[in-house]
């Protein structure tokens, strides 16, 4: 059996490529890391601390996966997917993670580069003022607190039937854009009023707006399917979350489940991993606030698709029909749902609450996105079969970063890595160069290896590879 | 000695920060100081133009910094102020921990340049020391 070793970590090889046990002593339920042996090397070792705390949480039914993207958090890795029992298990706020229900969201265009290359500087910079990004930025859709009820209780759908959007819209969103179990009373006032100041912003750090061109295209019968047909062609990926109101609802529940954790009798490596059992009237409550703010994510890029479509509607005086802009898909990949599995390497099946943080589902033939950093690129993906063998129907997120802000901006700086990457074909416009700095693409593990990592482990297939050439950022 | 440090590379995506202080009142002022230090490129260009008070509870001390530092993130987020300087007080109260402060800033506009937004506190090392007289918290911030 090959072996690998980091530090004080053994890890085995179960199928000699991708599959790797990781060794543990006093163990509850087994560790699984899916990824390449270049990626495995490159994770940074706390991944595998916070993997075996989370590995000890009460009520896991299975194992705890690890995706080839992971990098550490804080409490769960980001990159981690594990399932608890639906009666007998546990929540934890803090392995949902704060930007509940972050995820991303792809339209297509009937637009190609040739068409599009003159105008990616105007698109870029109407996408910059319709889509405000950064800091202390507000929308441009006004609420109060009767109208934040509705849309964190209706989610999609509601906007939809308010005229803002597509009616076919909510087909291609994971869930139809809404979760069930949303309840405005769970939330608090600070959550209320954060949501109310940032609805449709895009926010800051690695979230972004970015225009694209399929590059290559690898499997044409079913990425046509998606709307994905030809090398050149332009589309636009959407990557932001919650904003301040899922943040603040991790916070509130983190704090409120720490304050009542001794009424369980359950041992805690990490205040961060804290969880309530889910009869617990706790858990029910965070679940609803959980609903609410990933409603509330659904109706952002919601709305940041219709300012999207504005923008090209504007730039090309057609309208957003005429131009083909429907939406492939739109998935989270902080989030904890219900959902029916076979428990990995067993035989064991049931209804489980699966918990991914920075992994997203990928039932077999659903889209997938994995969003790239701004220089390398990103991927549309079709779940595949084996995800439901042996990952509970997920997949990876995105690249991963490898390096801290620190780190990297010491190693670049934004105005010097701005102009590299105008002279490459990609146009940025970003609120600061330092935010642009922290992240250049050197930051990241290589999104290819990610993507053959999970292509390997059978999650997905990638379906077509898209290279930026226009983005905004906070 | 130093106020506060920075150590970006303990956390991958994330910051962790330790702020020292002299005191109570020395404390809470250098986490305001370097709160707008993580997030402001240029922190000394932030003006005193606006003054918020605010009362902060906690069953502990160590609750007490965690809320405040919370709030810290809910007036940049609800209402986009930065803080430069605070005035602190404490209420001595029977059950809770209460904090008085007049926080001195402005609104964050384009005059200031963001260095890193901060979007959540986290429990994750989150510790309060106290040796003698001298004050530390460990954090790390959710970026």
């Amino acid at each position: 059996m090959k072996i690998f070793k980091r530090s004080n970590f053994t890890f085995f090889s179960l199928d000699g490529e991708v599959c790797w046990q990781l060794d543990k002593k006093d163990t509850n339920e087994p560790i699984y890391i899916f990824a390449e042996e270049s990626l495995l090397s490159q994770m940074d070792e706390e991944v595998f601390f916070q993997a075996e705390n989370v590995s000890d949480l009460p009520g896991l039914v299975g194992p705890v996966v690890i995706m080839p993207d992971a990098h550490s958090g804080y409490g769960a890795p980001i990159g981690t997917v594990f399932a608890v029992d639906e009666k007998a298990g546990c929540i934890s706020p803090g392995a949902v993670g704060y930007d509940i229900n972050c995820g991303m969201r792809l339209i297509r265009t009937n637009l190609n580069y040739q068409e599009v290359k003159k105008s990616i500087e105007k698109l870029v910079n109407l996408l910059f003022e319709y889509v405000p990004p950064g800091v202390g930025k507000k929308g441009f859709w006004k609420i109060n607190r009767q109208e934040l009820k509705r849309i964190v209780e209706g989610g999609a759908p509601y906007i939809l039937k308010k005229g803002i959007g597509w009616d076919e819209d909510q087909e291609k969103i994971e869930e139809k854009g809404r979760i069930d179990g949303a309840d405005f009373s769970c939330l608090s006032n600070e959550a209320i009023e954060r949501g109310i100041s940032q609805l449709a912003t895009l926010g800051s750090g690695n979230h972004y707006l970015e225009i694209q061109r399929v590059e290559k295209i690898f499997d044409l019968e079913k990425a046509e399917k998606l709307g994905i047909m030809t090398e050149d062609q332009i589309v636009v990926m959407i990557h932001t979350g919650s904003r301040g109101l899922g943040h603040q609802v991790c916070s509130d529940y983190l704090k409120i489940f720490n304050q009542n954790y001794h009424k369980f009798k359950l041992s805690l490596k990490d205040k961060q991993l804290v969880c309530a059992p889910l009869s617990s009237s706790l858990a029910k409550n965070y679940l609803a606030a959980m609903a609410s703010a990933a409603n509330f994510a659904f109706v952002n890029r919601e709305l940041i698709t219709h300012q999207v479509r504005k923008v090209f509607e504007k730039v090309f005086d057609q309208s957003s029909e005429n131009l083909g802009m429907s939406i492939v898909y739109d998935v989270a990949h902080n989030i904890a749902k219900f959902e029916s599995h076979k428990v990995p390497f067993s035989r064991k099946k049931g209804r489980f609450l699966i918990h991914r943080k920075g992994a997203t589902r990928s039932f077999p033939e659903q889209p997938v996105i994995l969003g790239g950093s701004m220089e390398t690129g990103s991927y549309l993906l079709v779940g595949g079969e084996s995800s439901l063998e042996k990952s509970y129907g997920s997949t990876a997120h995105g690249s991963g970063r490898t390096m801290s802000r620190t780190q990297v901006k010491k190693i670049i700086k934004g105005e010097k890595l701005w102009q590299e990457m105008k002279n490459k074909g990609i146009y940025v416009k970003s609120v600061s160069f330092y935010g642009l700095a922290e992240e250049a693409g050197l930051a990241y593990k290589d999104i290819s290896q990610v993507v053959s990592s999970v292509a390997k482990a059978g999650f997905c297939q990638p379906l077509a590879y898209f290279r930026p050439v226009g983005n905004i950022k906070g | 000695m130093k106020n506060w440090q920075v150590f970006e590379d303990k956390n991958i995506a994330d910051v962790l920060v330790e702020v020292y202080g002299r005191s109570k009142k020395n404390l809470f002022s250098n986490i305001v100081k370097s709160f707008a230090c993580i997030l402001i490129a240029d922190a000394d260009q932030i003006k005193k133009k606006i003054e918020k008070r605010i009362a902060i509870e906690g069953d502990d001390f160590s609750q007490l910094v965690f809320n405040f530092v919370e709030n810290l993130i809910y007036q940049k987020d609800v209402f986009s102020l930065i803080f430069k300087e605070g005035v602190f007080s404490f209420d001595k109260e029977k059950v809770k921990k209460k904090l008085r402060a007049s926080l001195f800033g402005q609104k964050i506009d384009q005059d200031l340049q963001i260095n890193t937004d901060i979007k959540a506190l986290t429990m994750h090392k989150f510790k309060v020391e106290k040796k003698g007289d001298f004050y530390k918290v460990v954090m790390v911030f959710d970026l």
